[in-house]
């Protein structure tokens, strides 16, 4: 079957428009298609839709309108997959997804016959059109996310994913319900050893999945999550909508594979407390295993707690490649994402090994202080301090969140930064929320780094970071509010010390003076 | 991994299709009925142009998105973009203007292989078959890299070009293996440009399918094209292998010898972006 040449685009067209002849089945055959002027002349050309892998025409048959959807490349076990989820429907009804059939030996082009699915017509708009519509109708948005989560929940109830939500998938009709089409990569219990060709949408998956194949029950939360923050953001903000590209909500690919880039700093910043705490959950969330066993309903109340820890694997690099050869006209070779320190350390075996080595005792430690990490105690020490430690392989890397504050308490002025940098509002309402970051309790000591106690994850311990793809998790502080207040601190101190001297005959203000110092340096760390 | 990058509207590809216009395509093409080699390439092209346009719409009422940049340059007695009508002189082409500007309507026997019995079909004609003069495939190749280098530095992220040369014979202005091998130095952050290359025949004879080995390429013409040829991606590859032909590791996108039905299956394993098109 996967052998045989699947017709194309303007081949289905051409059957569509001689329909009598070309379907076999006698509803489609009889059945009126819509047409559409695509091209000047060919007014009378049947509507066409194209996607990845199959194009949909629009049939009236008999006074019901369904979509007929034919297939341009072979849809591996779309013959079982269909049977398979109309049977779990029967038992297991989802009310947001539309009825389908698969109809074997439906249509002939070529000399060869195809199958093919007819399926509901669903009267809606693509969600990122009517997230548009609504982008200033604050209560439609916070509706349209109590539905999401609801749509969500019913598909886990039903042990059903749908395998590609997305906003071409997801369409969303006058009520503002939304429904969900294109199911050539659903999963229910009875496909669950045979995955699909597709892995979603990449604006919306999990860049392990893409990059995996990540296939199974949960394939769906990650996804579900990328939509319901983005339209939480949208709701109190929607100037966000700046981050929309027309083949998104917020988020792209490329967001999703580095956090630093702008979109995570607007959600960070948000208004809504909410979106502050579920933003910084996302980007834990890419730490986590793809397929885990997570849904957005529990995500959304306590994290990914539970989530299996990611596999580190090779990231695909899109930078690897950027330079040339030839002429002056092609482009520069991009910066590296990270220095070679850092890609030489996490590329070596040392970190299985010091995995291996630690990674016990780190989950212990780790555990114990993931709910409240900012605040965690400070059981370790950057050695080598400032100097070292936030400059380490990364220097242009803010440490994670839960990171910051680890450091040992200030003995010494040159120790300070870390232990005092301030992390933003976000940062602190995400680990209170409990969201665990997972390289906190499995992290390896960073050999070179500086003496560094189990527990004390380095600044930039993102598991990702082998080539440098995946940068570590959100800034949790101002870098240049930190370091005036080190800055700050540093100089009271030697104030003090240099007023004591001065004024021997007074050693009590002196005395005074460094308490002081010391003070507002806890103070400074405190108020982070 | 390369050539991985979605395209879409804020990532569009690029499509160059080089076009063999050189007096020998007068011959009629092996499997064409009797058409001639330039008449059925002009055919196929349309239908594929046609076919770019239909998977460029997600939604009938809209219309195609400006997923691609084409581009259809000639060589013959002249080196130079094909497009008739409101597109004449035109380089690369975004696919909406494309869609709006066909030279005319045509009615033809149904489907691009011709198999299927029963209904004309209407197609959409953007260019008209031309054939004389040399084969100046250098200059073509030079032309074509000026242009996509520069489509390259507006679109850094982009899927690389694609560039698809079609031809019967050997370059009549120098050995084009240097622009060819410039050519597929030009790269995006998704990887290097693709150069495909198929060679029509005239008379039937054994047909090389994607090969990964210059060994048992004897023909004069066979060996430099399979040498200008990029590897094919491993999505293409697939695509080739679900269309029946078997794909070694490290095939290049290289046909000889290559009929009508060839031309058409060569011309939608070499184009078929769709599964990194995903916009549905």
């Amino acid at each position: 079957m996967n052998r045989r040449r699947w017709p194309s685009a303007t081949e289905y067209v051409a059957a569509v428009k001689d329909a009598p002849s070309s379907f076999r089945v006698g509803p489609l055959a009889q059945a009126t298609y819509a047409t559409a002027g695509l091209i000047p002349g060919m007014d009378d050309e049947p509507a066409i839709a194209s996607g990845q892998n199959a194009v949909v025409f629009e049939a009236d048959v008999t006074g019901y309108r369904q979509a007929v959807r034919c297939f341009t490349t072979a849809p591996v076990d779309g013959h079982l997959r269909y049977a398979e989820l109309a049977k779990h429907l029967r038992t297991s009804p989802v009310a947001a997804i539309a009825s389908a059939h698969w109809v074997e030996d439906a249509v002939e082009v070529g000399g060869d016959v195809f199958p093919l699915v007819t399926m509901e017509w669903v009267d809606g708009t693509p969600m990122n059109l009517w997230v548009e519509q609504h982008l200033n109708d604050r209560e439609a948005l916070f509706a349209f996310a109590e539905r999401w989560t609801a749509l969500c929940t019913s598909l886990r109830s039903a042990s059903v994913a749908h395998g590609d939500l997305q906003h071409g998938n997801v369409l969303v009709d006058d009520a503002g319900r939304p429904r969900l089409i294109d199911l050539d990569g659903v999963w229910v219990p009875g496909v669950v050893d045979h995955p699909p060709t597709e892995v979603g949408h990449p604006n919306y998956q999990h860049p392990d999945r893409l990059t995996e194949g990540t296939w199974g029950e949960h394939i769906d939360w990650f996804s579900a999550l990328v939509v319901h923050v983005s339209i939480l953001a949208l709701a109190s903000e929607p100037s966000l909508w700046r981050f929309h590209t027309g083949e998104n909500l917020l988020f792209t690919r490329d967001d999703l594979l580095d956090t630093d880039r702008e979109v995570w700093a607007a959600l960070r910043w948000s208004d809504d407390l909410e979106v502050r705490r579920l933003v910084s959950v996302l980007a834990t969330a890419l730490d986590v295993d793809a397929g885990s066993p997570l849904d957005l309903a529990t995500v959304l109340r306590q994290g990914v707690r539970g989530g299996q820890r990611r596999t580190v694997t090779e990231q695909p690099s899109r930078r690897e490649t950027a330079s040339t050869s030839w002429e002056n006209t092609a482009r520069e070779p991009s910066p590296p994402q990270t220095d070679a320190g850092a890609a030489g350390f996490f590329g070596t075996p040392a970190d299985g090994f010091f995995d291996d080595l630690f990674g016990s005792s780190f989950g212990a430690t780790a555990a114990g202080a993931a709910p409240g990490t900012e605040t965690a105690p400070s059981t370790s020490g950057h050695g080598q301090g400032a100097a070292t430690n936030p400059s380490g392989p990364n220097a242009t890397r803010p440490p994670k969140p839960g990171a910051t504050t680890a450091g040992p308490a200030a003995t010494t002025a040159g120790s300070g930064p870390s232990a005092t940098r301030p992390p933003k509002p976000g940062a602190s309402t995400a680990s209170s929320a409990g969201p665990q970051p997972r390289s906190a309790s499995t992290r390896p000591p960073k050999p070179g780094g500086g003496v560094r106690a189990p527990g004390s994850p380095p600044p930039n311990a993102a598991p990702a970071a082998p080539a440098g793809q995946r940068p570590p998790k959100p800034p949790p502080s101002g870098g240049s509010s930190s370091a005036l207040r080190v800055f700050l601190s540093v100089l009271l101190l030697i104030v003090a010390f240099v007023g004591a001297g001065m004024l021997g005959p007074a050693p009590v203000i002196g005395v005074v003076l460094i308490v002081g110092a010391v003070a507002g340096m806890f103070a400074a760390r405190a108020s982070g | 991994m390369s050539h991985a990058q979605r395209i879409d509207r804020t990532n569009p590809g690029c499509i160059v299709f080089l076009v063999d216009q050189s007096y020998s395509m007068n011959e009629p093409i092996s499997g064409g009925d009797g058409e001639s080699k330039a008449v059925a390439l002009a055919g196929a092209l349309n239908d594929l142009l046609y076919e770019l346009v239909i998977r460029c719409v997600k939604d009938p009422k809209e219309g195609p998105r400006h997923y691609y940049d084409v581009a259809v340059l000639g060589y013959g007695l002249q080196v130079g973009p094909v497009w008739g009508g409101a597109l004449e002189g035109r380089d690369l082409v975004a696919i909406p203007d494309v869609a709006r500007n066909p030279i005319r309507v045509e009615e033809v026997g149904a489907g691009p292989d011709r198999s299927t019995t029963g209904a004309v079909r209407k197609r959409p004609v953007w260019f008209d078959p031309t054939a004389d003069g040399a084969t100046p495939m250098s200059e073509a190749m030079n032309r074509t890299g000026a242009l996509v280098a520069e489509w390259i530095k507006q679109h850094p992220s982009s899927f690389p070009p694609i560039v698809i040369n079609i031809t019967d014979g050997a370059a009549s202005d120098g050995d084009p293996a240097e622009w060819a091998r410039r050519l597929r130095s030009l790269k995006t952050e998704d990887g290097n440009l693709l150069l495909f290359n198929l060679n029509l025949s005239a008379l039937p004879g054994e047909q090389v399918w994607f090969p990964n080995t210059a060994a048992g390429l004897d023909d004069e013409f066979a060996r430099p094209l399979f040498e200008m040829s990029s590897e094919l991606p491993g999505f293409m590859a697939e695509v080739a292998g679900s269309k029946g032909h078997a794909v070694g590791s490290g095939a290049r996108g290289f046909v000889f010898n290559a009929d009508f039905n060839a031309l058409v299956s060569f011309l939608q394993v070499g184009t078929a972006t769709y599964h990194v098109s995903r916009h549905a």
